[in-house]
């Protein structure tokens, strides 16, 4: 019976136990404490950046964020959410713009490559720091897509039909403002913006 | 024996077999076309009707149970009612269960699962190594290569108006030709790309904003499949962390 109860609790171990350890672990690795419920910060898939460095969505914290998905082969509407989100930055004080993360996730896992991401940084004049460009795997992809409300359609020509949308994030990860309309007037999403870095 | 050493005993033995056996309950669908509702834009202004191919690949017969995923919260509590972030399922999550890990009537667990977000019914396929469908291979596993097509609808209409009552069990309708069960009447059930840009539940987004209004419709592909508009219409008004009484899923996988 003891051997019985001893084979019992090995198992217990190596079916429970052990793989919980193991998920600890994957956290601690990472670089923040628990995020809050709300907060994207929960999504641990692993991007990867022009640079070919990993990286996770937790990295944002510390500072408020503007957010966008789009793909490079885009010519039309994905230059103009670029150019929307820089605009969003030049209307903060001076004092306020180096404390903005700002990133783009691509949803074209396919034809947006690393090297694909830096050629793209680079024409568009955002490949400095403050910036982040990545793109990861289709279910990373379709996942913070479904966090952040966004949809999206590959069509037969490989480009994509997708929502045209801007968010921002609070420190804590937590989308507080999403801009949804083109050319519309900067003064909310900069509101926004400007509060939380109060 | 203990009473403790008992449990543990009935944990092993629960959760293993229903991780192990997940191929068994799924189907080969194999390959085929199926014509969609929504229309491919050929250009800026023409709509064309045309058949999408689908690969070959294994759907569950059933849609996953209460029973099924009780195993997968206790194998996974950050699945938990009580644990889930709100991020990925609202606060509405598996509120027919009385517990973490109890349903409210033990008759209920041979019943499918409701009340799950996109995220959960993900991470549960993605458990069992495996996805959900996409709204492709789902509409092409109720389209049944056009088998008894009129029948079909019809059967969804009545169901779509009959209000919400107790839910049956999985499995208890005649399976369709491709040894699928309870794709209609049962329950709604999500699909990978439910987020998929097609149809916007706000006009003022500028999707396909024509598809559902008036000589909109004109626009589908059969504009009399008044049930297929219901299932669209319902999948683009869903965000992944929304949970539903009538809305559960069920897993697939590629065929290779």
């Amino acid at each position: 019976m003891k051997k019985v109860f001893k084979f019992i609790w090995v198992m217990f171990f190596l079916t429970c136990a052990v793989p919980a350890f193991a998920h600890t672990h994957e956290h601690e690795t990472q670089p923040t404490s628990i995020p809050q419920s709300e907060s994207l910060f929960n999504i641990t898939d692993t991007w990867t950046t022009s640079d070919g460095k990993p990286f996770h969505l937790n990295e944002l914290s510390g500072n408020p964020s503007i957010i966008a998905m789009i793909y490079t082969s885009c010519k039309e509407v994905c230059p103009l959410i670029v150019e929307d989100m820089k605009k969003i930055v030049r209307s903060l004080p001076a004092s306020q713009v180096g404390k903005v993360h700002l990133a783009a996730f691509s949803f074209d896992p396919e034809r947006d490559t690393s090297k694909k991401l830096k050629e793209y940084a680079e024409a568009h004049g955002i490949d400095t720091p403050a910036w982040v460009i990545a793109n990861s795997k289709p279910e990373a992809v379709r996942r913070l897509a479904a966090a952040l409300g966004m949809k999206y359609k590959k069509n037969k020509s490989g480009d994509f039909e997708h929502s045209i949308s801007i968010y921002i994030l609070d420190d804590a990860g937590v989308v507080q403002y999403v801009q949804t309309i083109l050319g519309q007037d900067k003064e909310d999403a900069v509101t926004v913006l400007k509060k939380m870095m109060h | 024996m203990s009473k403790q050493a008992f449990l543990l005993l009935m944990l092993l033995t629960t959760i293993s077999p229903a991780l192990a056996a997940s191929v068994e309950g799924m189907a080969l669908l194999p390959s085929g076309v199926y014509t969609p509702l929504y229309l491919e834009k050929e250009n800026t202004k023409n709509f064309e009707r045309r058949p999408v191919y689908v690969e070959a690949f294994r759907l569950d017969q059933e849609p996953i149970t209460n029973r099924q995923y009780l195993d997968f919260v206790i194998a996974h509590p950050e699945w938990k009612k009580t644990q889930v972030k709100r991020v990925f399922a609202d606060s509405h999550y598996l509120q027919h269960w009385s517990e973490d890990s109890a349903v409210e009537d033990r008759n209920e667990l041979g019943n499918p699962v409701v009340n799950v977000s996109w995220f959960a019914a993900s991470a549960y396929c993605e458990a069992r190594e495996e996805r959900l469908p996409t709204t492709d291979e789902w509409e092409y596993a109720l389209a049944d290569n056009g088998r008894d097509n009129e029948k079909i609808q019809q059967q969804l209409l009545d169901w779509y108006a009959t209000p919400n009552g107790r839910l049956p069990s999985v499995g208890s309708q005649p399976a369709n030709g491709f040894g699928i069960y309870d794709l209609a009447g049962l329950v709604w059930e999500w699909t990978s790309d439910f987020n998929s840009f097609m149809v916007s539940s706000d006009s003022r987004d500028s999707g396909q904003k024509n598809f559902f209004c008036g000589g909109g419709s004109l626009n589908a592909s059969n504009p009399r499949d008044y049930a297929a508009f219901m299932r669209y219409s319902y999948r683009g008004s869903l965000q992944g962390a929304f949970t539903g009484k009538n809305l559960g899923f069920r897993c697939a996988k590629d065929a290779k």
